[in-house]
């Protein structure tokens, strides 16, 4: 009795699947998704052991295993691409209750701060810009430090420079040219000193 | 009818109701007020003073670093409106998008007008003086330019916004010679900058 009731199960299981490709549903499903923003290497998505590594560049990504209907799958990151965030929507689900597993990751560069150190402002009126960046800073008398409110991209150069100076002052910028890189900057130095 | 009654009524009926006395022909039906729907909508870009917009006689100053808009007089919920710029921003150019402009009221408020922006853009440049090797990279910020050997003047290749700050500065030295920049910040007018001077030796 015990083998004829597998065996039913079997059949059962047959006339399922039979049932499920003649109503057009499909049997396995990649799991995938759309990329934007990518364009720096390094991501690495996860979907339980399985992982792909999309390329900069990269606009979409498939999973080298496809799923069967009804398994469950969640993609997550296993490695963030250098210098970038990458956001993941529509990252979990079951197999087949979308046409399509269809997630989508969206990346953007990472940005830091840009600050520094002030010396010898004694009266209020130092404005600093960063180039055309919005927006200049003001400081008032005794500041010691400053920083930007627009956070900077990694990669993209910065300059800060006097756009102001405060009344007899003459204030001077050291190191405030460079590139940015992977963390905030807060040594740019300012040096305020009686105008002559 | 009396008005003062409607006012406390929900807005589906207040709707209902003012489309009931147009049809009946009494007064204060359509123009730029009196009615019952918001007539606005939204704005990108505006980051100067001095916009004007008007739907017929009506009009709205809109200031600077606005993301919407809404005329501050109702309008019936059968009224045709059509919005167009009065006045432009000082430094700036805005439109009213194409389609969004004008239709006709219905018991929903009119959030559907778009007007867009642009901040009129200048060219920062100057004279460069003794550069005789290769190296010299400014920048504006974000803005980076390589200068090459024998330059006698730069233009930046981005442009920078009417009344924005600027500020050049050097990203790195040329071969051999040390640069210095003067005259290289202040704030833009409505015009290009070209006496950045920056001086090699």
């Amino acid at each position: 009795m015990k083998s004829s009731h597998r065996g039913s199960v079997a059949a059962l299981s047959l006339i399922l699947a039979l049932g499920l490709t003649a109503c057009g549903g499909k049997a396995s499903f990649d799991v995938s998704g759309s990329i934007s923003g990518l364009n720096n290497p390094g991501l690495v998505l996860a979907n339980g052991d399985s992982t792909v590594a999309p390329a900069s560049g990269a606009t979409s990504f498939t999973f080298p295993n496809s799923i069967d209907y009804g398994t469950s799958y969640n993609i997550t990151f296993q490695h963030q691409p250098d210098h970038m965030t990458c956001l993941i929507s529509n990252a979990s689900g079951s197999a087949g209750h979308t046409t399509e597993i269809r997630a989508s990751v969206s990346c953007a560069q990472n940005s830091y701060t840009l600050g520094g150190t002030v010396s010898g402002l004694t009266v209020d009126g130092l404005v600093l810009t960063n180039g055309s960046v919005a927006t200049p800073v003001t400081l008032a008398a005794n500041a010691t430090t400053f920083v930007f409110a627009n956070a900077v991209p990694v990669g993209t150069t910065y300059g800060v420079s006097v756009l102001t100076n405060p009344a007899g002052l003459v204030c001077g910028v050291t190191g405030g040219t460079a590139v940015m890189g992977d963390a905030a900057v807060n040594n740019v130095a300012v040096a305020c000193v009686p105008a002559t | 009818m009396n008005k003062m009654k409607t006012l406390t009524i929900p807005a589906s009926a207040l709707a209902l109701a003012s489309a009931l006395a147009c049809a009946a022909g009494l007064a204060a039906c359509g123009g730029g007020g009196g009615g019952d729907v918001v007539l606005g909508g939204s704005v990108t870009g505006l980051n100067k003073s001095g916009l004007v917009l008007a739907n017929g006689a009506t009009t709205l100053a809109v200031a600077a670093n606005v993301g919407s808009f809404a005329f501050p007089g109702l309008i019936a919920s059968d009224a045709n409106y059509h919005i167009t710029i009065q006045t432009q921003p000082t430094g700036a150019v805005c439109q009213v998008v194409s389609g969004t402009e004008s239709g006709k009221a219905s018991s929903l408020n009119v959030t559907t007008v778009q007007v867009s922006c642009l901040t009129n853009q200048y060219k920062l440049g100057g004279s460069v003086s003794g550069l005789s090797t290769a190296g010299l990279q400014l920048v504006n910020g974000g803005d980076t330019l390589a200068v090459a050997a024998g330059a006698t003047s730069f233009t930046f290749g981005g442009t920078v916004g009417d009344g924005a700050p600027y500020g050049v500065t050097i990203l790195s030295q040329p071969t051999g010679l040390i640069c210095a920049v003067s005259n290289g910040g202040g704030t833009l007018g409505s015009a290009d900058v070209n006496t950045v001077a920056v001086a090699c030796r």
